[in-house]
């Protein structure tokens, strides 16, 4: 699985927690990921799983609070993110990766314009290659930004406020900041969700046009096991903060190991002859005192004595399919 | 964009509370019991001429018609005479309201700078000992009345550790500048009249402190709230992670929306600065229009009462105006909601 | 904020565990209380000026010297045993005419919230409730007109104007103080008034009367109690603003303010006379403040 070429980001064994009264958060357990040039990757759970902050702490935008990060290595083009220094950070995030917010309304500065924004995001991208930046050449970028993004009449947009805005634009906006620049990794976080079906579509669309434009590689954060068919190469399943199953996208729809990705597929309700889905007992755990050994034990008919004792690992099952789960390990 | 008929309907809405105001201040006025002539002339004038005079005020007419005819000279400039200066009312405020405004601009001045200051210290080190410090100083400072400040620090600075100067203005033996705008400092700033710059600069500094204190600690607070609300808002992530180094987004992307709580109270706290004057001026002897108005009510001087609280109206207003105009400018919402006239 | 919702859930789980429930609400409510330090503090403040206030003539050392009564060859007396504040230049106990003096302070802080928050209260909802109407326009513009003066200026014009005694001063401020209750309640009534359950009343054929009072009144409640609060100590503030200037009660009769401004005449050598009352003033809107603030996180937790 792990081959060497052309491997943009390698996260190896994350633990996030959070500093909260009364201890910590363990959030993320163990994940990893991987992601090669022009590959897309999907990482589909529920929410509350984890998926938002394994994205945040790639680019190292946690919110501020006490995060600490115990053990685990970020590695984007061979370089630990979480050892890197301001400056190779800010580079990292004007130049190499961006990540489009999940709700595009909160995700934008309500008291600046549009063209403000992503002017400031195109400026100090140039910033980091010329010594001066000239206010024209800013404008013509950001329209052009948002052009590609397919936004209706882009001059006039730039000094438009977020509020002028409906969802869909709002949306494309945040796209458009992240394609203003080329960058080599996308992360779109649950795209469209806050979002109606149709403008979720056109938005899904639109990035899959951009990736394939322009060869971007992409993680693409969503629930919806549908739109991880469609949109990805590869799939990612996590659950409470440990990635349980891995698997190019026609694999795991074949042939899901894992009892909880198992479980989500069989959540799906089916129009055709399915009756009632049948969902997955139980909820997501108690970060602050998370079961011992498999995190997913207290909610798997399947659990035995070791699940309960011993998180389990990745494990390769088949070609480029691994499971974190002894059962299947069997 | 709209920032113009937003303006123009806050000035005209602002024109139609002063007539109002000065409809409630003349009823006011003309409430007191008293005859108004013969208190301007005393006890012992003859009665005819007592008569004239109540003729020559209107007072024999009916109310409507005495307000029509004292609107009309409030509007050429005309408040009458003062009972106790015995001059034209409209002298003695272009006398007095230029050290009562350089008092309460520079209070003013003094409370946003510093509350913003302590406001972001305070949210920078949040939770901390810096924390706890300013928000137990606003405590105090809240509950500390300006005149009880005013007069505490007339006490320390005046009285035992003399290093400013309690009483007046300027010091006698400084030249004064040249009135240009009435504002010692300022005139004596442009004409370059150092000297008198720095002196009247010592003789502002207690009386502002003492008014401006409860205000700034008010405000300290409300702008550490709104920055730590802020600071944990999704678009600063996203900036961040857009590659706008750390300094952009702390003091661009951060500072505008904190400030909007802020400036939106200031336009109160200006009116208690406004209110406070009258006690801090007459403890420290401040010939402002304050005092001015204090003596004129002591004295039931019916004329500088109204004219002074018509004044006082008209500056509140002003810097009403010119408060939502920035928080307007700071806040889009703002003036494009009124359009739908939320 | 969707992402910080991940956290708000685990907190939320991890507080229905009962294992760690223990400790983790132990802390939480240690937290909590530290905060109602100050608020225990400032009713502990509130409650002894009430208290003193109220047992005045049995609990002051020398009664007497709040009415007419001199003894120069005691005057200017610094604190000792016998006066713990010490004499003023009549020669009176300080202490004691600072107890008396929250007699009237109280008095008027009570009286004018008596007579002020039911009016305002009341055209606040009728203004809200008919919001976009004439009647709106007109009551907010009016109480425009009575907050486009700073509040000090005001109560002091109006009170200048009348006989300076205590019943005046209590006049004037009430008649500056009930349009602070129109806004507040007037921003409340008018978005409480497009609810659903206002709605449905008015559908199923209720007076207005019944809507204003018993549908969008009691939504409005909470943040009337706790300004009211808050106000005790802003009333006693600017009463003691009037009486610094010589408004309202009047000498013999003892007001905070009037000492402050006898006592600043002998400054700085009998600096007692004016700081204690100083004091006492910050004292007594510093405990209200606290109180007011504590109501506040009362009923705002219950609220959310």
């Amino acid at each position: 699985m792990e081959t060497k070429e052309n491997v943009l980001l390698n996260i190896k064994d994350l633990h996030v927690w959070y500093r909260v009264y009364g201890g910590y958060l363990k959030v993320l357990n163990g994940v990893h990921l991987m992601v090669r040039e022009g590959e897309r990757v999907g990482l589909v759970g529920e929410t509350g799983c984890g998926k938002t902050t394994t994205m945040k702490s790639i680019l190292q935008i946690l919110p501020p609070g006490d995060f600490h990060i115990p053990q685990g290595q970020i590695f984007y083009k061979g370089q630990d993110v979480l050892k890197m220094s301001f400056g190779e950070l800010q580079r990292l995030r004007s130049r190499e990766i961006a990540m489009i917010f999940q709700d595009p309304t909160a995700a934008l500065n309500p008291v600046f314009t549009i063209g403000a924004q992503i002017g400031d995001v195109i400026k100090y991208s140039i910033a980091l290659e010329e010594k001066k930046v000239h206010k024209e050449k800013i404008k013509t970028l950001s329209a052009r930004a948002l052009k590609e993004a397919y936004l209706p009449d882009p001059e006039r947009m730039l000094v438009n406020y977020p509020l002028q805005l409906s969802g869909g634009m709002r949306q494309r906006v945040c796209i458009a900041m992240s394609i203003s620049s080329k960058r080599n990794l996308l992360i779109a976080d649950e795209p469209g969700t806050s979002l109606d079906v149709t403008i979720q579509d056109q938005i899904l669309r639109l990035l899959k046009e951009i990736v394939e434009k322009k060869g971007t590689s992409i993680i693409l954060i969503t629930h919806s096991l549908g739109v991880a068919r469609e949109m990805t190469d590869r799939i990612y399943v996590m659950y409470a903060g440990t990635i349980v199953e891995t698997a190019p996208a026609k694999t795991l729809f074949k042939n899901p190991l894992h009892p909880y990705t198992k479980g989500l597929f069989a959540s799906v309700p089916k129009i055709s002859g399915g009756g009632i889905a049948k969902g997955i007992p139980g909820r997501i755990p108690d970060y602050l005192n998370p079961p011992s050994g498999c995190r997913f034990h207290p909610r798997c008919e399947h659990a035995s004595q070791i699940c309960m004792e011993k998180p389990p690992q990745l494990f390769e099952i088949e070609k480029d399919h691994s499971v974190a789960c002894y059962l299947a390990q069997r | 964009m709209k920032l113009g008929s937003f303006l123009l309907r806050r000035l005209l809405l602002s024109i139609l509370v002063i007539i109002g105001l000065s409809i409630v201040i003349f009823i006011i006025a003309r409430v007191v019991p008293g005859d108004p002539a013969r208190m301007a002339l005393g006890p012992r004038a003859p009665e005819d001429v007592v008569q004239r005079l109540r003729q020559e005020m209107y007072l024999d007419k009916p109310l409507p018609e005495q307000y029509f005819y004292w609107i009309k000279g409030v509007f050429s400039g005309d408040f009458g005479r003062s009972l106790v200066t015995k001059r034209p009312v409209l002298e003695d405020i272009k006398e007095y309201l230029p050290a009562t405004m350089e008092l309460a601009i520079f209070a003013g001045i003094l409370m946003a700078v510093f509350a913003i200051l302590l406001g972001t210290l305070a949210a920078r080190f949040r939770d901390t000992w810096v924390d706890s410090l300013i928000r137990i100083l606003s405590y105090f400072g809240v509950a500390i009345p300006a005149f009880v400040a005013a007069i505490i620090f007339m006490l320390l600075f005046g009285y035992l550790w003399p290093v400013l100067p309690a009483l007046g203005r300027i010091s006698p033996g400084i030249s004064p500048p040249v009135t240009i705008t009435g504002m010692l400092s300022l005139d004596s700033l442009i004409q370059g009249n150092f000297g008198a710059f720095w002196d009247s600069l010592k003789h502002l500094l207690l009386p502002a402190v003492a008014l401006s204190l409860g205000g700034l600690f008010q405000e300290a607070r409300i702008t550490r709230s709104s920055m730590v609300d802020n600071m944990h808002k999704d678009f600063l992530s996203a900036e961040r992670g857009y590659g706008i180094p750390e300094r952009v987004v702390m003091f661009k992307y951060l500072l505008k929306p904190s400030l909007i709580p802020t400036v939106s109270v200031m336009g109160l706290d200006f009116a208690s600065l406004l209110g406070n004057a009258f006690l801090v001026e007459m403890i420290f002897n401040w010939p402002g229009i304050s005092r001015y108005g204090i003596s004129a009510m002591l004295h039931k001087d019916l004329n500088a009462i109204s004219a002074v609280i018509i004044v006082f109206g008209a500056v509140f207003v002003v810097v009403n105006i010119f408060v939502d105009v920035i928080v307007a400018l700071l806040d889009p919402r703002i003036r494009l909601s009124t359009a739908r006239g939320t | 904020m969707r992402n910080s919702n991940q956290f708000n859930n685990a907190i939320a789980i991890s507080l229905a565990k009962p294992k760690s429930i223990f400790w983790t609400n132990l802390g939480r409510n240690w937290f909590k209380f530290s905060r109602n330090a100050l608020s225990i503090l400032g009713l502990v403040i509130v409650l002894g000026i009430i208290i003193s206030a109220i047992l005045a003539p049995w609990v002051t050392p020398y009664p007497e010297h709040a009415g007419p009564f001199v003894d120069f060859d005691n005057a200017g007396q610094p604190p000792s045993l016998g006066h713990l504040f010490g004499t003023d230049n009549f020669g009176r106990d300080v202490l004691t005419r600072i107890i008396f003096s929250f007699r009237g302070a109280l008095i008027m802080a009570i009286v004018v919230l008596a007579l002020a928050v039911p009016p305002g209260v009341l055209l606040g909802l009728i203004a809200g409730y008919f919001q976009g109407t004439w009647i709106d326009t007109v009551i907010m513009r009016i109480t425009d007109i009575f907050l486009a003066v700073p509040p000090l200026i005001l109560a002091l014009a109006i009170a200048s104007v009348l006989e300076p005694n205590l019943m005046n001063a209590m006049i004037a401020v009430t008649v500056m103080w009930w349009p602070w209750y129109t806004r507040l309640v007037y921003g409340m009534a008018s978005s409480v008034k497009n609810e659903y359950f206002v709605i449905a009343a008015e559908l199923t054929g209720a007076s207005k009367f019944h809507i204003i009072f018993r549908e969008i009144l009691p939504n409005c409640l909470s943040p009337v109690f706790t300004k009211m609060a808050l106000d005790v100590g802003w009333v006693i503030l600017i009463g003691a603003s009037l009486s610094f200037v010589g408004l309202g009660e009047q000498p013999p009769t003892p007001a905070l303010g009037q000492m402050v401004s006898d006592g600043a005449r002998y400054m700085p050598t009998f600096w007692w006379m004016t700081v204690f009352p100083a004091l006492a003033i910050v004292l007594t809107i510093l405990g209200f403040n606290l109180t007011g603030d504590g109501i506040r996180d009362m009923l705002e937790t219950r609220m959310g």
